[in-house]
Order: C-alpha cells, then sequence, then structure tokens
C-alpha cells in the first residue's frame, strides 16, 4: 500500500462523512440491524407468543406492546424485527450472490473480448427482456417455496447490471498503459487482476451493490406480499406488510410499523449509496 | 433507417423465442405437477389427467405441439381454471392491464417530465430541494406500501373512493391503482428529465441562441427540451418493465381482475400453461415497446443509428 493510495482513501473516507444524508443513513441503518439482531432475543414476548385477549390491540408503551399486536394476539415490535432480520439477510445474501456472478461474467467477457464477449453479453441482453420479478416467480414456482431457494433466485437473477458495470471497467483498465508495463514485466495474470483490475475496478461495484441491496429487500418483500416468498411461520417486512394491509381499516399500525422501517431501510441505503459515489468517484455526477 | 429497424428485429425476434424456449423447459423440469396439490390423487384419475392436458408425451413432443399452438394464439388450457382456456384468461384479463398500464405510463411521462423541468429551472432553490427529495422518497417507496397508504387515507378515512375491485370499471375504481403505479415512475422520470434538462442547459448551443437574444420559452422548447427528451425517451422501456411487474402486485392488491393477478394464481397452483402463456405475452409486449422505443430514438436522434 502505497502512500499515495493512503490519502486517496482517506480523501474518500473525509468525502463520505461530510455527506450528512449518508451519514444519517448509516447510522439509521447501523440502529436498525443492530435491533434486528437484539431486539428477538431481549424482548420480553416471544415471536410466535399468542394471546386471544390481545388480538389487534393498539400500540402501547405499558405492557411493551409498543407496536401493537397482530391478528394472532402477537407482539408486533418483535415480529417487526423478526422480519427485519429476514428482509436484511435475503438482501444482502442475494447481493453478494448476484456479485460474484456477476464480477465473473462481467470480468470473463470483458477480458477476452470478441466472441467470447459478445455471446455472453447477449445472454444478459435476452434475461434484460424478461422483467426480473416474472423470472423470479418462475424461478420459485420451479424450485419450490424454500427460503434458500428464495435468496439464491433473487441473487440469481439481479446480476444483470453488475456484469454490465464490471465488463465496462475491465474493458477500460484492460487498455490502460499500467497494463502494458505489468504485462512487460511479464507479471502472472492472477497477480496483475489483484493488483490493478480489481483495485480499479471496484469502485462503481460498491456503488452499485450498495444500491442493488434494497432492491433485493424489495423484491423479497414484494414475493412475500404476494404469497411468493417467506412463509409464516417465519416472517418479513413483505409478509407483515401484506397482513397489514388486510386489516387496514381497523388496525392500520399492523402496517404503518413494519411499512416505515422497510421505507427508512430504503431510504438509507439510496443515500449511502449515493454518498459512495460521490467519494468514490468525485468527477461523476 | 430501414437498416436500423431491420436490426433491432433481428435481435428481438430471436430474444422472444429464446424466452420462449427456456421458460418451456424450466416449467418441465420444475418438480411437482400440476395435479400434485390435489388430495392423494387417484393414479388413474392423474393418469387420465394428463393423458388430456398431453404431460404424459416426450419433452421433445410437448414443445413441439406447445410451438406449433402458439402459432395459432393457443397457450393451451388452464389447469387452475379448468373451464377456460388461457387464451381467454389473458383475453379477460388484457383490458384490465392495458388500461391500468397505458394510464400509468402516460401519467408518469406526463407528471415526472414536468416535475422535472420545474426543479431542473428552479436548481438549487427550495422547490427543487422538495420535488428532488419527494422523488427519493417516491422511488424508495415500493407500490405495495404506497397502495395501502393510498386506500387508507382516501378509501377509509375521506371515504372518497372504493377501497378494491373493479366494479363497473368506472374512472372511481382504478384512479387509485393508476396512482400507485405510476408514483415510482413519475419520480425517476423526474430525475432522469432534471439531470437532462440541467446538462442541456449548460450546452454551447444553448448560450449561443441566448446569446443571440432568442426569447427564454423558445430556446426552452427549440433547444433544451428536444435534447432533454431523449434520456426519458430511453428511460420509457424500462418503466415500461417496472410498471407491468408493478401491475401484478397492484392488481393483486386492489383486486383487480387484470392479466397480473392470473400470473400470481398460476405461479402458486403451478399451472404451467397460464404462467408461460403470461410470461410470453409480457415479454412480447415488452420486446415491441423496446422495440419501438429505438425506432423513435433512431429517428429523433441519427446518432443512435450509426451505433
Amino acid at each position: 500500500m502505497t502512500a499515495q493510495d493512503f490519502t486517496a482513501r482517506r480523501q474518500a473516507i473525509a468525502r463520505f462523512r461530510a455527506n450528512r444524508s449518508a451519514v444519517i443513513g448509516l447510522c439509521l441503518l447501523l440502529l436498525i440491524a443492530l435491533a434486528s439482531i437484539f431486539v428477538p432475543i431481549l424482548w420480553p414476548h416471544g415471536l410466535e407468543q399468542a394471546s386471544l385477549d390481545m388480538v389487534s390491540r393498539p400500540p402501547s408503551f405499558a405492557d411493551f406492546h409498543w407496536f401493537g399486536t397482530d391478528a394472532n394476539g402477537r407482539d408486533l415490535f418483535v415480529r417487526v424485527f423478526y422480519g427485519a432480520r429476514i428482509s436484511l439477510a435475503i438482501g444482502l445474501i442475494a447481493t453478494v450472490i448476484a456479485l460474484a456472478i456477476g464480477i465473473v461474467w462481467g470480468a470473463t467477457a470483458g477480458w477476452f473480448g470478441g466472441l467470447t464477449d459478445l455471446l455472453m453479453m447477449r445472454v444478459v441482453d435476452i434475461l434484460y427482456a424478461v422483467p426480473l420479478l416474472f423470472l423470479i416467480i418462475v424461478l420459485v414456482t420451479v424450485l419450490g417455496n424454500n427460503i434458500f431457494l428464495i435468496f439464491a433466485a433473487i441473487g440469481a437473477v439481479e446480476w444483470l447490471t453488475m456484469a454490465r458495470i464490471v465488463r465496462g471497467q475491465t474493458i477500460a483498465i484492460r487498455s490502460r498503459d499500467y497494463m502494458d508495463s505489468a504485462r512487460a514485466i511479464d507479471l502472472p495474470t492472477p497477480s496483475i487482476l489483484r493488483r490493478y483490475v480489481v483495485p480499479n475496478a471496484i469502485g462503481p461495484v460498491i456503488v452499485y451493490s450498495t444500491l442493488l441491496i434494497p432492491v433485493n429487500i424489495i423484491v423479497e418483500s414484494s414475493l412475500s406480499f404476494l404469497g411468493l416468498g417467506v412463509q409464516e411461520p417465519l416472517t418479513s417486512w413483505g409478509l407483515l406488510i401484506n397482513q397489514g394491509s388486510t386489516q387496514l381499516d381497523s388496525a392500520p399500525w399492523i402496517l404503518v410499523f413494519p411499512a416505515t422501517l422497510l421505507a427508512i431501510t430504503m431510504l438509507s441505503f439510496n443515500a449511502i449509496g449515493d454518498g459512495l459515489r460521490d467519494a468514490l468517484d468525485p468527477q461523476g455526477r | 433507417m430501414g437498416g436500423y429497424i431491420l436490426k433491432r428485429l433481428l435481435i428481438g425476434i430471436p430474444t422472444l423465442f429464446i424466452i420462449i424456449t427456456a421458460s418451456f423447459f424450466l416449467m418441465r423440469a420444475a418438480p411437482g405437477g400440476p395435479f400434485d396439490a390435489e388430495v392423494d390423487l387417484d393414479p388413474v384419475v392423474k393418469a387420465n389427467l394428463e393423458a388430456t392436458y398431453g404431460l404424459n408425451l416426450p419433452v421433445g413432443e410437448q414443445y413441439g405441439r406447445f410451438l406449433k399452438a402458439l402459432g395459432r394464439f393457443e397457450f393451451g388450457p388452464s389447469t387452475t381454471y379448468p373451464d377456460r382456456s388461457v387464451g381467454e384468461l389473458i383475453a379477460d384479463g388484457l383490458p384490465v392491464t392495458l388500461k391500468l398500464g397505458l394510464t400509468a405510463m402516460a401519467l408518469a411521462a406526463a407528471l415526472g417530465m414536468a416535475a422535472g423541468i420545474v426543479a431542473a429551472r428552479n436548481r438549487n432553490r427550495a422547490l427543487d430541494a422538495a420535488v428532488m427529495g419527494a422523488a427519493s422518497v417516491g422511488i424508495a417507496v415500493p407500490n405495495f406500501v404506497v397502495a395501502p397508504v393510498l386506500t387508507l387515507l382516501f378509501g377509509v378515512y375521506l371515504g372518497l373512493l372504493p377501497v378494491a375491485g373493479w366494479g363497473d370499471g368506472s374512472l372511481r375504481y382504478w384512479v387509485l391503482p393508476v396512482i400507485a403505479l405510476a408514483l415510482p415512475q413519475i419520480a425517476a422520470i423526474a430525475r432522469i428529465m432534471r439531470g437532462a434538462m440541467l446538462e442541456t442547459l449548460s450546452a454551447d448551443y444553448v448560450r449561443t441562441a441566448r446569446a443571440k437574444g432568442m426569447p427564454e420559452n423558445r430556446v426552452l422548447w427549440r433547444h433544451v427540451m428536444r435534447a432533454a427528451f431523449l434520456p426519458v425517451m430511453s428511460y420509457l422501456g424500462p418503466a415500461a418493465a417496472a410498471v407491468v411487474t408493478g401491475s401484478v402486485i397492484v392488481e393483486q392488491l386492489f383486486a383487480l381482475p387484470g392479466v397480473g393477478r392470473f400470473f400470481v394464481q398460476g405461479a402458486i397452483n403451478r399451472d404451467y400453461s397460464l404462467v408461460m402463456g403470461i410470461v410470453i405475452l409480457y415479454a412480447t409486449v415488452l420486446i415491441l415497446l423496446n422495440l419501438l422505443v429505438d425506432i423513435a430514438y433512431g429517428w429523433l436522434d441519427p446518432r443512435a443509428r450509426v451505433k
């Protein structure tokens, strides 16, 4: 690591920290993540603990039903943060899968170029023509309704844009002067990739990943909302919103709390993504 | 221009064919057939059912039969709705979905562009911040949250509009679904329009037009808008895809008898023909739409034809 790298990184961090909405977003997200870890463990009410005389109670601070209870008399506070666990986990894992496929696909196409590139990018174009939610619904229909398959199905579909970004970066880097010098001193390909290609291509990839996590959370929530995703007794934000939307007139809080948390999470991720883009690529918009 | 259109067609048609083929084999590879959900079906009955729908034939032959039927716009019988064919179901649902989708697209384009123009003309002022703030929220909050909130507000608290259903198909039944469907696209188009306007406003030819004393309104309509419209235009393809996806959710939410509801029902019941028919329908519509957008783009911007 050279001194110049170090200052570039420090400058990027400083730029990120100067972006107020990105920092607020990061704090809110950390708070939600921590709550999703600790609330289900520490909260006095259990996830499945139902009671008939507590059905659809409005929020109250008296007996730790801060978000009220649902139609089965289960505490909504613990359910919302348990749902956060699943929604955030699916968002993250699906993004990692999409990242892996997209990087391998895009880098291979960009690196080899020619016919390989043409064929691989045609596949991406073809998949682009189908709305992704449909592909996922077809995959979920085919693979069955298992939560791990949902992670995989979302990840297996959402890698297209990532592949395009990585391909573009790879092609741009391949023709740089420092690549010629690296080849001139006969550096082995893995070392070239590790030392020159990855560090120079990583910026847009990080930014896009940050923006892909909320997309994947929405996809999971949409699936669960339609009854094609996470199933009871597990829960997720989409499922909670679905349950809330059926009793909107009598118990609006069942919808309001998961929906608000989902919206805060989306806005936070988007703010962080924008902040990272400005921090990592000051020339760009 | 003719060659350009031909080139676009040569990309679109194989794409459609590959989608049809891939989705056919994917559905056939699925574990669990359409008659597995029934409780303990007699094997003889099951075999008869499968023979009726041609599911006992070799997969290759099924594919051939499928393609032949597709040529006659027949998608086969639905196993979810045994007395209806998939073609009939689509014909039933399509007017609702089209009405919803096209109105939402028109609304999104009109309002989104207007908001983007207003924001760009008031750059860095309070109005710009307000419009762009609203747009960020609009993009971040998904359909299935917007729709229940709208219902709660206008349907339950104010009692102005029906909460769900299609009724006689009159305006009051579809105004909320259309708004729920259009809002995220309004937000997205507003952002794109603002960015494009700001970029064009700083172009040399705009400065020239102003320098020679052209009235500001004429500069905007003649020079700025024409160029700023192009990025919005190329977003219309992805916007259509998003509206199609969103309509699946909105139809479910408002209990509208559109194609999207049949799609979800079909997916839950593993109804091969129904799911396939709708995927093919939507893919065709989107490929055609993208083709139109590409052609319009090539017509508006000659540079695109060369690439």
